[in-house]
C-alpha cells in the first residue's frame, strides 16, 4: 500500500520500515524505544502525512541522581543507568560535570530533546568516539578553523564597524599573539589567513596538552563561535562566555543595534550560541580544573 | 545624518560596556544567587533545593574557596569563573527553550485546518 520512512534528527536514529502487506505484518530494524511499539500501532490505523517527524520521548523518570566515587561518576534516571547511544554506561571522571549532566536531565519538563543537552551529548561523543578519532585528529579538526578565524576578518567598507572591530577584537588578538609568540594579523579578502607553521605547531601543542575530554570541548566551542582565538581566550579565563559569544557575533549585534532585532530569530540564535559555547567552556574547565588546597600558614 | 550615526554609536557603546569583563565585576554572591535560582526551576514541586546534590556540592565549593582573602587566589578565580559559566549555561538554555516554545512550537497544521483555510471540505465530511 504505502511505504513510510520515519526520520529522526536525534542521535538515537532508528530506521523503521513498515511494509504493509495484506495481513498488516511489518518488519522493524533498529528498534530502540519501547515507545516505538505504541507509535507503530498508532501509525497502522491513522493516515499520516508523508513528512512525519516522530514524537520526542517524554520524561519517564522522576529523579535524577549521581552515584559513584573516586574518579568515576554515573548518572541514574530513577533506577535506570544513563547509557550512551552505543550502550556503554556513561562514566564521568568529574563530580561537578556529572552533576551538570544530571541537571540537564532534571531540567526537562516533558519532552526529552537530546540536541539541547549539550553536556550530555559531549560526554556521549567522548565515551563512544563514534568516528574513532584520536586526540590528534580532534585537535587537527579544531586547528582547521584557525585559518578562517572570525577575529581575522575585518570589515573593509564601512568605517564604523571597522573601528568597532579594531576596538573589540584588537586586544584579544594582541593577547593571543603575545601568548603564542606569533604575529597573526587580520587578513583582507576571501582566502584564509596565512599562518606560519611554527605558530600552528605551538597552538597544536597547546591544545594537545589538554586531555581527550577537554579537547572535545574545545572543538565544540570552536564550532559554536567559529573562532579558535576566542575559545582559547575564554579557556584561559580572559573573557567570559557571554563576552566571547558577543564578540563572535559582533557584526550581527552591530547591525541589529542599528536596524532592530527580530526576537524569534536573533534572540533565539544568540541564546543558542551562548548555550553551546558555555557548555563547551564548562566541559573544558571541569576536565582541566584540578582542585588543590593550600592551607594558610598559621 | 551625522547625529543619527553618533546616536547609534552612543547606544552601542553603552551596550558594549554592559559586557566588559563580567566575571570580575559580577560579585560572587550574585552568581551564587543566579545559580540557585536556576537550580530551583529544575526541581519537582515537592523537593527542596537545599537537599539537591548539586546545591550541596556548590555550597561546599564556595565555602572551601572563601577562606583565602588575603592574597590573590587563583583557585578562587577559577571557581568564580566556573560558577559564572555554569549560571550562563543554565540561563541561556532556559531562555532558548522559552523562546522556542513561544515562537516555533505550534507544529504542523492538520489536514482539516489546511482545508479550512481555503474553504475545502474533506471527503469524509460529506
Amino acid at each position: 500500500m504505502f511505504n513510510r520512512r520515519v526520520l529522526s534528527s536525534h542521535r538515537d536514529v532508528f530506521d523503521l520500515e513498515v511494509k504493509r502487506g495484506g495481513d498488516g505484518s511489518h518488519t522493524m530494524r533498529g528498534l530502540w524505544w519501547p515507545v516505538a511499539h505504541q507509535l507503530l500501532k498508532q501509525a497502522a490505523t491513522v493516515t499520516l502525512p508523508r513528512r512525519f517527524l516522530p514524537e520526542a520521548r517524554r520524561r519517564f523518570y522522576k529523579n535524577v541522581t549521581v552515584a559513584g566515587n573516586g574518579g568515576i561518576y554515573e548518572v541514574n534516571l530513577d533506577l535506570h543507568k544513563l547509557k550512551t547511544p552505543k550502550g556503554h554506561t556513561l562514566q564521568i571522571p568529574n563530580y561537578g560535570l556529572a552533576l551538570a549532566v544530571a541537571q540537564e536531565w532534571a531540567v526537562t519538563k516533558d519532552k526529552i530533546v537530546p540536541s539541547l543537552m549539550h553536556l550530555t551529548g559531549l560526554s556521549y561523543t567522548v565515551i563512544d568516539n563514534p568516528n574513532h578519532e584520536t586526540k590528534w585528529d580532534t585537535v587537527h579538526k579544531t586547528l582547521e578553523y584557525l585559518d578562517t578565524d572570525t577575529l581575522l576578518f575585518r570589515e573593509d567598507q564601512g568605517e564604523e564597524l571597522n573601528t568597532l572591530q579594531a576596538k573589540e577584537w584588537g586586544p584579544i588578538l594582541e593577547w593571543f599573539n603575545k601568548k603564542f609568540d606569533a604575529d597573526i594579523k587580520p587578513c583582507p579578502g576571501l582566502f584564509g589567513a596565512d599562518i606560519p607553521d611554527p605558530v600552528r605547531e605551538t597552538i597544536r601543542r597547546y591544545l594537545l596538552s589538554y586531555d581527550m575530554w577537554a579537547v572535545n570541548g574545545f572543538l565544540y566551542g570552536v564550532e559554536a563561535l567559529k573562532s579558535v582565538i576566542l575559545t582559547i581566550a575564554a579557556a584561559e579565563r580572559k573573557i567570559t562566555a557571554e563576552k566571547a559569544s558577543f564578540l563572535s557575533r559582533l557584526e550581527l549585534e552591530y547591525q541589529t543595534s542599528r536596524w532592530g532585532s527580530v526576537e524569534w530569530a536573533h534572540d533565539l540564535d544568540k541564546q543558542e550560541v551562548l548555550a553551546r559555547f558555555s557548555a563547551a567552556l564548562l566541559f573544558i574547565h571541569f576536565n582541566t580544573w584540578q582542585a588543590t588546597t593550600k592551607h594558610k600558614s598559621k | 545624518m551625522s547625529t543619527l550615526f553618533g546616536k547609534t554609536q552612543h547606544i552601542f557603546s553603552m551596550l558594549l560596556h554592559h559586557f566588559t569583563d563580567m566575571a570580575a565585576v559580577t560579585p560572587k554572591i550574585q552568581t551564587l544567587r543566579c545559580l540557585i535560582r536556576e537550580m530551583r526551576r529544575s526541581l519537582l514541586p515537592h523537593e527542596n533545593v537545599r537537599h539537591s546534590p548539586a546545591f550541596v556540592y556548590m555550597m561546599k565549593e564556595y565555602r572551601r574557596n572563601a577562606v583565602t582573602d588575603q592574597q590573590y587566589c587563583r583557585q578562587q578565580e577559577e571557581m568564580a569563573y566556573l560558577a559564572h559559566t555554569c549560571a550562563t549555561y543554565l540561563e541561556a538554555s532556559r531562555r532558548y527553550q522559552e523562546l522556542h516554545q513561544e515562537y516555533h512550537c505550534r507544529g504542523e497544521r492538520t489536514v482539516k485546518e489546511t482545508a479550512d483555510i481555503v474553504g475545502f471540505k474533506l471527503p469524509n465530511e460529506h
